[in-house]
């Protein structure tokens, strides 16, 4: 599927790649009946994802791009963050640029706040998990803490 | 005890359940899994890794209670193991060692052993070169069996093989030897009416029964019999004699063939994986005898499979044959005859058993298969209803005898040296005058007699002959002595 690093450069987390694919399916939905009836901004989606030769495609050309589109998108890397706060737009731009540094693939975040972490983060990518969160640290010492004081 | 976050910070690997098939759950990430490892889900559920693809592992659990699409799971870098102890005896444990007769956990010092645990190669092996008795005297007669040696005992339901079975674990345990029954896939009621003969007989205290019944998961019934050989395996390295009961690998196959069509598996031959040789043949590469300090110890296995109508050329059957060293056939048309137990000494085969015999013992075996055949022939014979040559008489006379003598009651054992006076007795003609019913009565007098060591110089005379004749002739010779020594101990009870 050929999409334009700049529309695949816009997806940064799994809530931009969730709004796009209910797009796509809406597309899907709409391609039977008059598509820029049902949804004006429908066809501008279009031209954004590069179907936009096809402005009156066939039928079913146009669902087995949307097929494939759909596709490639759900099958981008996921790497999931946890984070002891909610981090801000540019907070996670930021943190997707350095994530993306010299792939050939776009890596998509999946990002969750947990409290209990209480300050850092733990990351989890292709079945790796990395802990540099504050209460690991904290649980550690207490363990060696206890330890000590019992031997 | 370590958790999932102990674990998860260790191995720095994570996986996540992608889906869920009863007992098989596939998960994706953990790079660097291995086969038989153990995972941990966050919620403390453990499954063993069973095969590993590019995207997903399979994994089967070991628990009833199923993890949830997405949830966490982690390496724990280690393969499954099992706690065990000498506290275990005497004991109904689960796969996983736990305690299960509600008598609490056992106690005591334990020690952590591989489920999984490889076979001992051909260098630590000796061969196999002493009897194990049965109690059963045409077992032990006819298809020896010698300690360390796999016997696959095949029958239809309900053909006595269960109660054969316990009659050996009775002879074996009031020898010392440690006797593992391994129910695997029976309902609960069974293993208490083993439970309760264990107990009543006293011998419980050097038995040990492994049980995962039909209500618990699959990977647990799967598991079963390698725990049980792990258990098995840690009193042999105790420098003691195992026996293990396998009861039975027909149910074994059939949860594993659940798991496999689970897992997608190609199924082959009614349905079961290609593989279910090999998992079988892996089981029962652990038994054997091996060298141990300057003597060697052993585990006999007695693995079960059942057959259906008698066929023996099930694709069960004929793999287990393919495994062990020999088969007792439990034959339902021998049952139906009254024969108890119903062995089919023709179709039975044991292949080290005959090398642990003495002399005398080998003569007599191939004397039992003439006289055997020749009473089947002439049986055949007497159908035709004319009178028949004082030979088949005589064929027809002493095999009648030898199977009244081979006739034994339920739960009841006749020692060796017994069933060689009986044997003997027999080929001495000493009951060819006296009908069947006295020869019942004579032969339990006999054991009788035999266990208040009435027959000590007996049997100290018979250890010296090597041949059939021999022992004939001295029966012969002593007829009056044998009778004197039955009825006086008549005489003195009734007195």
């Amino acid at each position: 599927m050929q999409l334009s690093r700049e529309v695949i450069a816009k997806i940064y987390t799994t809530k931009e790649l969730n709004d796009l694919l209910y797009q796509i399916a809406k597309i899907g939905e709409s391609a039977r009946t008059n598509l820029a009836e049902v949804n004006p901004g429908v066809p501008e989606v279009l031209k954004e994802l590069g179907i936009e030769g096809n402005r009156e495609p066939p039928e079913e050309d146009l669902a087995k791009k949307l097929k494939n589109l759909k596709d490639f998108l759900v099958k981008l890397p996921k790497a999931r963050l946890e984070f002891a706060f909610e981090p801000n737009e540019e907070f996670i731009r930021k943190i997707s640029r350095l994530l993306n540094v010299g792939r050939s693939d776009h890596l998509v975040l999946e990002i969750t706040v947990k409290r209990d972490l209480l300050a850092g983060a733990t990351i989890e990518f292709m079945g790796n998990f990395r802990d540099y969160s504050y209460a690991s640290i904290l649980d550690q010492v207490v363990k060696e803490k206890v330890k000590g004081a019992f031997s | 005890m370590k958790t999932f976050d102990d674990y998860l910070r260790e191995t720095q690997e994570i996986g996540r359940v992608e889906s869920v098939l009863n007992t098989v759950i596939y998960l994706s990430g953990l790079p660097k899994a291995k086969l038989s490892e153990v995972v941990i889900t966050e919620t403390g559920k453990k499954g063993i890794v069973q095969s590993i693809d590019p995207e997903l592992v399979e994994v089967i659990l070991l628990e009833s209670d199923l993890p949830v699409i997405g949830e966490r799971v982690a390496r724990t870098g280690e393969n499954m193991k099992i706690q065990v102890s000498q506290n275990l005896l005497g004991r109904v444990v689960g796969p996983l060692m736990n305690t299960q007769d509600g008598l609490g956990p056992a106690m005591g010092e334990k020690e952590s052993r591989p489920v999984f645990n490889k076979a001992p190669g051909i260098q630590e092996r000796v061969k196999i070169s002493e009897q194990l008795e049965t109690g059963v005297a045409i077992v032990d007669y006819m298809i020896p069996l010698g300690k360390g040696q796999r016997e696959l005992i095949l029958g239809d339901q309900k053909t006595g093989r269960t109660t054969f079975l316990l009659q050996t674990i009775y002879n074996q345990a009031k020898k010392g030897t440690i006797c593992i029954y391994v129910g695997i896939g029976k309902k609960k009621s069974d293993i208490k009416s083993i439970e309760d003969y264990l107990q009543k007989t006293g011998i419980l205290g050097n038995c040990v029964i492994v049980f995962a019944s039909s209500a618990d998961p699959a990977s647990l019934v799967y598991l079963a019999p390698y725990s049980a050989f792990t258990l098995a395996e840690y009193f042999r390295d105790l420098g003691k004699d195992v026996l293990i009961v396998l009861d039975d690998l027909t149910n074994h196959a059939k949860f594993y063939r659940e798991i496999s069509l689970l897992s997608k598996k190609m199924p082959a031959r009614e349905s079961y994986p290609g593989d279910i040789f090999h998992i079988h043949a892996k089981i029962l590469e652990r038994a054997g005898r091996i060298k141990y300090g300057s003597g060697s110890v052993s585990i006999t296995a007695l693995p079960v499979v059942e057959t259906v109508q008698g066929d023996l050329t099930g694709y069960l059957p004929t793999n287990s044959m393919a495994m062990t060293d020999g088969h007792i056939f439990f034959d339902e048309a021998e049952f139906k005859k009254g024969r108890r137990p119903a062995v089919n000494t023709s179709l039975s085969v044991t292949r080290v058993g005959n090398q642990t015999q003495n002399m005398l013992e080998q003569k007599i075996r191939r004397a039992l298969v003439e006289k055997l055949n020749l009473y089947r022939k002439a049986q055949e014979l007497s159908h035709f209803g004319f009178d028949l040559p004082l030979k088949t008489r005589s064929d027809l006379n002493i095999g009648e005898r030898l199977e009244a003598i081979f006739d034994q009651e339920t739960y009841t054992v006749i020692p060796k040296d017994v069933a060689l006076i009986l044997v003997g007795l027999a080929f001495s003609d000493y009951w060819s005058s006296k009908n069947i019913e006295q020869v019942r009565v004579e032969r339990t007098k006999l054991v009788e007699a035999f266990a208040k060591c009435a027959f000590e110089s007996v049997v100290a005379d018979l250890q010296k002959f090597e041949d059939v004749e021999a022992l004939e002739n001295y029966l012969g010779a002593n007829r009056e002595k044998i009778e004197q020594i039955l009825y006086s101990r008549i005489q003195n009870t009734v007195v």
